[in-house]
């Protein structure tokens, strides 16, 4: 036990000495973590506007037009982009270029035939099978149809003669109405997401796919030590001494291991306490996430310090598996979007336990056993590594 | 030949903040001889080849090779010169032809006749049916022979050779001393530097002893030993009354010089084989005992004891 | 002479490492593939057909008394005695099932637990008063959405449908609401006739609102064909992902190919090199070609092959031209430089590997949240702090079909990165070696 201890001692002090090398490993990934997030979305909008921008050009001169244009200024989802010197022709190529969603170009006559019940369409100029279509198609007709209903309702009490109730009059208070609608979807979610401030839910998703996506690139410094070690011949010094072959092995495996939970730790806090993701929540649950990602990541780092010949190789085997981890795993891209194949594809990958342990308490505010099963897969996925670590270092040396 | 030197030191020194590695050496090699610098590691030796090779530029001093000074004309001096370093200098991932080939396009040969002299230089090293073979895969001693192969391919006049025989086995020792001498027959000017005593006595023409950054003696190996007055050291070990023996021994005709160190007393004496007899019979009048008796004939070991009060060795 | 002498030399040896060939090209097209796997399984006729969204409802509606559901005015002609039971027969019409997957709950906390353990993405909780209040006019009917946090486009999906059947509903309350508010006590029992009255005119009976409401043009040059659609969709995103992966990987083989001046420091053939007739200027000279030579090839082999195996469009040829130009000279240059910086190989393997992941991911924000308006702002801002960031710039405009001109401003940003590190790169070496 004491050898396993003397190795990993000796190997973090070797790392220790390089400052810029330890820096680097704790401070990357914060600072990753904060641009990644803030990439993501995750500050909030509160200083900046994140609806869609949509184009708008009226062709009309009628009061309707101007209630249309009202409410869709006063969308929560898309945001006018009006000026006066474009044409439909400028709007249509600004969304060919992409710099808008959307354009909206009310015709002329259009509120004249909406009041006659007329057969009347606003001309939508968009990509449709651009993901954004989708929202902006819902608000729009969710738009129009107010306005349809409210010259309906309008023109059913004009037709009814009440007395006192011109049709401008009932138009404005339908419309006035659905400032409060009668019927509402209460949206609720976990509590660990309604304890977040707002716009920050943005980092809830992106913290942990991060964390654990620059462990693994921390990887490429903490393999290094095995790698000079080998090459300088002190591994097969170390092999002629009545060391066993598994205490090597765990000596350097409980460096590593150290070091990644350590930038866990690290993380964690910051995350907790900086980017207000609730992590500590349920701490030992948390707790216990990290300690098997950290025994995952570090069977890795062992792997790869077995594995490559060159420090240059000890770097290509961290970025390749971090990479596709990654991209596997869903830190880049969600998985929910790519059907239940790739889901469970996506599941071969380390990453993909790690952020729904992390995830499973920190987002969805579940509780402690819903991280066993994540915890057991990120120590599995631990065996497997360090069984083919030591296998592998027995068959060269 | 001419008269010209093939290499002309004059009172080069080189420094590296405090350490001192070079300092005002001078010698002079002539064409087609061997001429080994001699010394204990770190005694300036291969900062002195680096200055020759233009490696290092010299605080002081300068140097000619083929009459080219290595301030002001290196581009000559390289021309002229083939360096055989102490580390194998190739590229491992390429084979020996490969790596044949490279070299001599840096040493300005092209075409047919860069191609017919990678294959006489695979002649001369022995290499040719292995020549497709990538470096790495060759053992030391044939990455040696390659080594050398590659200082060798622009036929140049002066060959430095820097301590090309420290670790490798006996054979290829014996093989690489035997191809040095080959050089000479054919006319090239070797400098070789060396911490074997018994490589420079066996190769050189001239040797020049260096020792903390000077030269301390140079000559032929006649001259160098003559500097300890052709005397014979003996060595010997006594049971007991070393004290009482030795200052009897110091009056035995023959005998120069008696010292002690760590139980073994050293006798230099001009005839071993007169003196011999007297050190055994007044060791015995003492109630001493000879246990051991060591003869070391005159060499440059004992020139550079003699000259500096430590071995060769140490 | 020597310098190309020099420079294949050092090629050959890039070219023979196994290793250094599949981290140069290998990988960069290994991790797209993922990707374009990844996304081309669920691309279909026109758009993404993205899987189902799971919803677990729950309905507790007890009904209410005042309001009778006629089913001329339900879709598909379902029954529905209660608001709730009109919700849930909506959401389990035909026209929904392609795009979620309805299962039934017996209580709220069933529901909410269904989405907990991710069996369902979202829970509609329809409470027990729904009709009830939906009927009182003063009285605010609500249901509970509850969506698994983690998830934002089948939660989007579904919340998006309810609201516009929500909406609908809404439409006719607030049309009564309306209509009592204004009517006189004589004429509030006409409230059913103006229930009848708003259906029957209102888009609530149309088949088709969308049709109706809105005429949708695509922008000029777009394609119509759903089947080129969706490639184009797959495209958009794969291909981005293809061009950063060949920045990133461009770089890595810059400093890497640049190493061979240390390497050769430490192997002793670089001393070797100037005990020869060859200036110094020649081997740096020859070396720096090398680093140029290797990626030019690198980058052309990734662009062929990235268009004939994914069908990726890079531009235009002389668009493409100056792309590949911009990451050419930056990655070799920014190699060369971070080099110069190194005393060996050993600390290369981390400061390299460091430095240039890091300027990787750095200049590779916008790729990585493609669909994020932030990430966009920091793909024109901090990214642009470094090289990669310019590389991706000019990359992401030749595929975008931008004029030329934009592209060139890329390339010629680039071009002056790559001489500030040339120069101080080589000033360090000329002078480490002199």
């Amino acid at each position: 036990m004491l050898r396993i201890l003397d190795i990993a001692f000796k190997d973090l002090l070797q790392l220790s000495r390089d400052f810029k090398t330890f820096m680097f490993l704790l401070i990357m990934p914060i600072i990753f973590t904060f641009l990644f997030g803030y990439a993501f979305g995750g500050f909030g909008g509160n200083d900046s506007d994140s609806r869609l921008p949509v184009g708008y050009i009226s062709q009309d001169d009628n009061w309707v037009t101007d209630e249309l244009h009202d409410l869709l200024a006063a969308s929560e989802v898309i945001r006018l982009e009006e000026n006066i010197f474009l044409s439909p022709a400028d709007l249509e190529k600004l969304v060919a270029d992409g710099d808008l969603a959307a354009a909206i170009i009310v015709p002329d006559g259009y509120g004249r035939a909406v009041l006659k019940n007329k057969t009347v369409r606003l001309i939508v100029i968009a990509d449709t099978g651009a993901q954004a279509w989708t929202t902006i198609e819902a608000e729009l007709l969710s738009v129009a149809s107010r306005v349809d209903g409210a010259v309906r309702t309008a023109s059913i009490m004009e037709n009814m003669d009440l007395e006192g109730v011109p049709f401008d009059y009932a138009f404005e208070q339908v419309i006035a109405a659905w400032d409060e609608p009668p019927i509402t979807i209460h949206e609720a979610s976990s509590l660990a997401i309604d304890k977040a401030s707002d716009g920050n839910s943005g980092l809830a998703h992106t913290s942990p796919g991060m964390m654990l996506q620059f462990a693994i690139a921390g990887l490429l410094t903490a393999a290094q030590v095995i790698v000079s070690e080998r090459k300088s011949r002190t591994l097969q010094r170390l092999l002629t001494t009545d060391t066993r072959r598994i205490h090597v092995v765990f000596g350097h495996y409980l460096a590593i291991f150290l070091l990644i939970f350590t930038q866990f730790a690290i993380l964690i806090t910051f995350g907790q306490f900086v980017l207000k993701v609730d992590y500590l929540r349920l701490p030992s649950a948390t707790l216990l996430v990290a300690f098997s990602a950290a025994l995952c990541i570090s069977a890795l780092g062992l792997l790869i310090g077995i594995l490559a010949k060159t420090e240059e190789q000890a770097v290509a085997f961290s970025l390749v598996p971090m990479f596709v981890f990654a991209g596997l795993g869903g830190a880049w891209v969600p998985l929910e979007v790519t059907g239940e194949t790739f889901q469970a594809i996506g599941h071969l990958s380390p990453i993909a336990w790690g952020m729904d342990g992390f995830e499973n308490i920190a987002v969805r505010g579940l509780g402690f056993e819903s991280v066993l099963v994540p915890s057991a897969a990120l120590a599995g996925y631990a065996l497997l590594f360090f069984t083919l670590a030591v296998w592998r270092l027995n068959a060269s040396e | 030949m001419t008269d010209l030197p093939a290499i002309e030191v004059l009172n080069l020194r080189k420094s590296f903040g405090e350490n001192h590695a070079v300092q005002g050496v001078s010698f002079e090699v002539s064409q087609g001889e061997i001429f080994s610098l001699l010394g204990p590691n770190g005694a300036g030796k291969t900062t002195t080849i680096s200055m020759l090779s233009c490696l290092l530029r010299p605080d002081d001093g300068d140097a000619r090779v083929m009459g080219h000074s290595i301030r002001a004309e290196q581009t000559g001096v390289k021309s002229a010169l083939g360096v055989v370093p102490q580390d194998i200098a190739l590229y491992e991932d390429l084979t020996a032809r490969e790596n044949l080939t490279f070299w001599g396009k840096m040493y300005n040969l092209r075409g047919a006749k860069l191609k017919a002299r990678v294959d006489e230089v695979l002649d001369i090293i022995g290499l040719r049916d292995r020549a497709n073979e990538r470096v790495g895969k060759y053992s030391g001693g044939m990455k040696r022979r390659v080594n050398i192969g590659v200082a060798l391919l622009h036929k140049p006049k002066v060959i430095y050779m820097d301590e090309p025989t420290v670790g490798i086995d006996p054979q290829s020792r014996r093989n690489i001393l035997d191809s040095v001498v080959r050089l000479k027959d054919e006319g090239m000017t070797v400098l070789y530097t060396t911490h074997y005593m018994e490589e420079a006595q066996e190769l050189s023409d001239h040797i020049g002893i260096m020792d903390h950054g000077k030269l301390i003696a140079c000559g032929t190996n006649d001259e160098l030993v003559k500097l300890v007055g052709q005397k014979t050291r003996i060595d010997l070990t006594l049971n007991a009354n070393a004290e009482n023996v030795m200052p009897a021994w110091r009056e035995v005709e023959g005998v120069s010089l008696v010292s002690a160190e760590d139980g073994v007393v050293t006798v230099l004496a001009q005839d071993s084989n007169l003196v011999l007899p007297h050190l055994f019979e007044t060791a015995t009048r003492h109630a001493a005992r000879i246990t051991s008796v060591d003869i070391h004939e005159p060499n440059l070991e004992a020139v550079f004891l003699h000259l500096t009060g430590r071995a060769l060795r140490d | 002479m020597k310098i190309l002498d020099i420079a294949l030399k050092d090629m050959t040896r890039s070219f023979r490492s196994v290793f250094a060939v599949f981290f140069m090209l290998g990988v960069p097209l290994l991790v797209t593939g993922m990707f374009y796997f990844m996304f081309g399984n669920i691309a279909g006729e026109g758009g993404f057909n993205l899987p189902k969204t799971k919803v677990a409802i729950a309905n507790l509606d007890e009904g209410g008394p005042k309001f009778q559901v006629n089913p001329r005015n339900i879709p598909g002609g379902k029954k529905a005695d209660t608001m709730g039971e009109l919700v849930v027969s909506i959401l389990q019409s035909d026209e929904m099932s392609d795009l979620i997957e309805v299962m039934l709950a017996d209580s709220a906390a069933a529901a909410r637990a269904a989405v907990d353990n991710q069996s369902a993405q979202v829970a509609i909780i329809i409470p027990p008063d729904f009709s009830d209040k939906f009927a009182d006019v003063n009285e605010d009917a609500v249901i509970e959405f509850y969506q698994d946090p983690t998830l934002t486009i089948g939660p989007a999906i579904m919340k998006s449908i309810l609201n516009r059947f929500l909406d609908g509903m809404a439409g006719v309350k607030i049309a009564v609401t309306v209509f009592l508010d204004e009517a006189d006590s004589e004429e509030t029992a006409l409230a059913g006739q103006v229930v009848q009255l708003y259906l029957k005119d209102s888009l609530a009976e149309s088949d088709d609102p969308e049709a109706e409401l809105l005429e949708v043009r695509l922008p000029t040059g777009t394609t119509r064909n759903k089947e080129e659609e969706s490639q184009n969709l797959l495209l958009s995103i794969v291909g981005p992902i293809m061009g950063g992966m060949m920045v990133f990987y461009a770089f890595f083989t810059g400093a890497s190919t640049a190493q061979s001046l240390l390497k050769e420091e430490e192997e002793r053939t670089l001393p070797r090199l100037f005990t020869t007739p060859t200036s110094q200027a020649a081997i740096l000279s020859g070396k720096l070609l090398s680093v140029f030579m290797t990626i030019c090839v690198q980058v052309a082999v990734l662009i062929v092959a990235a268009h004939w195996i994914f069908g990726i469009q890079w531009g235009e040829v002389s668009s493409v031209i100056s792309m590949a130009a911009g990451i050419i000279f930056s990655a070799s240059s920014f190699g060369v430089f971070i080099n110069s910086f190194l005393k060996n190989t050993k600390q290369g393997g981390v400061l390299f590997g460091g430095v240039l992941t890091v300027t990787g991911m750095l200049g590779m924000i916008s790729i990585f949240a493609m669909d994020s308006p932030s990430a966009a702002r920091m793909g024109e801002t901090v990214s642009l702090l470094v090289p990669q960031g310019w590389a991706v710039r000019g990359l992401m405009n030749s595929m975008n079909g931008e004029p030329l001109e934009s592209v060139l401003i890329n390339l010629l940003v680039s071009l002056l990165w790559s001489i500030v590190f040339f120069a101080v790169g080589v000033w360090r070496f000329n002078r480490r070696y002199a």
